[in-house]
């Protein structure tokens, strides 16, 4: 599902409830419970990926805080990016190399919901064409439900069956 | 206008801008396009004069307009955070040149001059960078990724007033976007850059007919409308 909308309308903030970040006085939402020592089965993708790392941490160290052992192995290879990379720090790393690793932070086996907040609206044409391919293939292989936040009606229509239109506030 | 000759960087032993020759009119839209990493920003800052240390620029850059060129900035990080965005902008204010009108040129709101820049969203930050830049430029404007992260309406208004720019105001106006479709709406020719390296200077009519280098087709192929259906049942 994707949702469009003006800039300030709430679409994010939209996004921080739906992750669990903040409350809100909302009278009717259901979300998957979430699990003790596990990481949320609703995971939040945010638009610029090199705020969503620790810059002091190696990415090694930063996707450990999500995956309790090393099964992000195998997803490496399937989004091109080297194991060798585990060793940087994120500013070591290109904008499309940091979001993809910030998906595959996301992608723990818990995950059923992925909140993707204009996540490619920083990266070029190519690179965001390669990360909604991988993307989507990803979450129809793993019945994984999509919430994508974009500006951009061409990428809404091209990836989502259903969008929200949010008018101005 | 601008004339640039066989302009090349260089860092250590690593070419990241091939010599490459173009130029731009006044009053024309010139659009630079091309993947991240290609040299954009990097070509923007050649022809501001402001190559970081350590570099070696070879070739040259013409123009007769002195200091008189200016730079729409992509981050909002060159704000000062300790001063409102009015007291920034003041000095942006006093070079507008005779006969130019700042609200044609760019009109921008009370509620974000009064502001700090932590108090701006992304929208508003831009609109204050293309505000200054848009006021003070007489003869050259380059604009860097100044519609990225916005919703249609606000990257059509921006495109407007830089082509007004342009067009009434006879300034030349340099338009990078990693965003081909945007580009096209505003911009007169099209450079396109990958790794470094220029591509081809083509025009919109060329690339919406196929008659253009196949990088640039590729390019124009990574839109989202113009991706196979093959994928819009996944999500």
């Amino acid at each position: 599902m994707g949702i469009s909308g003006p800039s300030g309308v709430g679409k994010s903030s939209l996004a921080s409830v739906l992750a669990g970040m903040i409350t809100a006085d909302i009278e009717l939402l259901e979300l998957p419970p979430k699990l003790v020592n596990q990481a949320n089965p609703v995971q939040w993708l945010i638009q610029q990926s090199e705020f969503a790392f620790n810059p002091r941490l190696t990415l090694k160290a930063s996707l450990n805080e999500s995956w309790k052992d090393d099964g992000y192995l195998p997803l490496l290879q399937e989004y091109a990016l080297e194991a060798s990379w585990l060793a940087r720090r994120p500013s070591q790393l290109s904008g499309g190399q940091l979001q993809r690793f910030n998906l595959i932070r996301a992608l723990v086996p818990t995950t059923e919901y992925l909140i993707c907040d204009e996540v490619t609206a920083h990266l070029d044409m190519v690179t965001q064409a390669e990360f909604w391919q991988q993307l989507l293939a990803c979450a129809k292989r793993r019945n994984i439900g999509l919430l994508v936040i974009s500006h951009d009606e061409h990428l809404l229509k091209a990836i989502c069956q259903r969008v929200i239109n949010w008018p101005q506030a | 206008m601008l004339s640039v000759d066989k302009l090349s960087i260089q860092s250590d032993d690593i070419c990241l801008l091939s010599p490459l020759s173009f130029s731009i009119a006044k009053g024309e839209v010139l659009g630079v396009v091309g993947a991240s990493g290609s040299g954009k920003s990097l070509l923007a800052q050649a022809l501001l004069g402001q190559v970081p240390n350590g570099f070696n620029l070879s070739g040259q850059v013409l123009h007769s307009c002195g200091d008189r060129r200016v730079l729409a900035a992509q981050s909002a990080s060159v704000l000062d955070p300790l001063r409102r965005i009015s007291s920034q902008l003041s000095y942006a204010l006093s070079r507008v040149p005779k006969g130019a009108t700042r609200k044609k040129r760019f009109p921008l709101a009370a509620d974000i001059t009064r502001c700090y820049r932590h108090q701006l969203s992304g929208g508003m930050a831009k609109r204050a960078l293309l505000a200054q830049a848009c006021w003070q430029a007489s003869e050259i404007m380059i604009a860097d990724e100044p519609c990225c992260g916005l919703d249609t309406q606000a990257a059509e208004t921006i495109y407007q007033h830089l082509a007004y720019l342009a067009r009434s105001e006879n300034v030349a106006v340099m338009v990078i976007s990693h965003n081909l479709r945007q580009l096209l709406t505003v911009a007169d020719r099209i450079l396109v850059l990958r790794d470094g390296k220029l591509v081809e200077i083509t025009t919109s009519a060329h690339i919406h007919s196929g008659n253009c280098d196949s990088y640039t087709q590729s390019l124009w192929a990574a839109l989202p409308e113009h991706w196979g259906r093959t994928n819009a049942n996944a999500a």
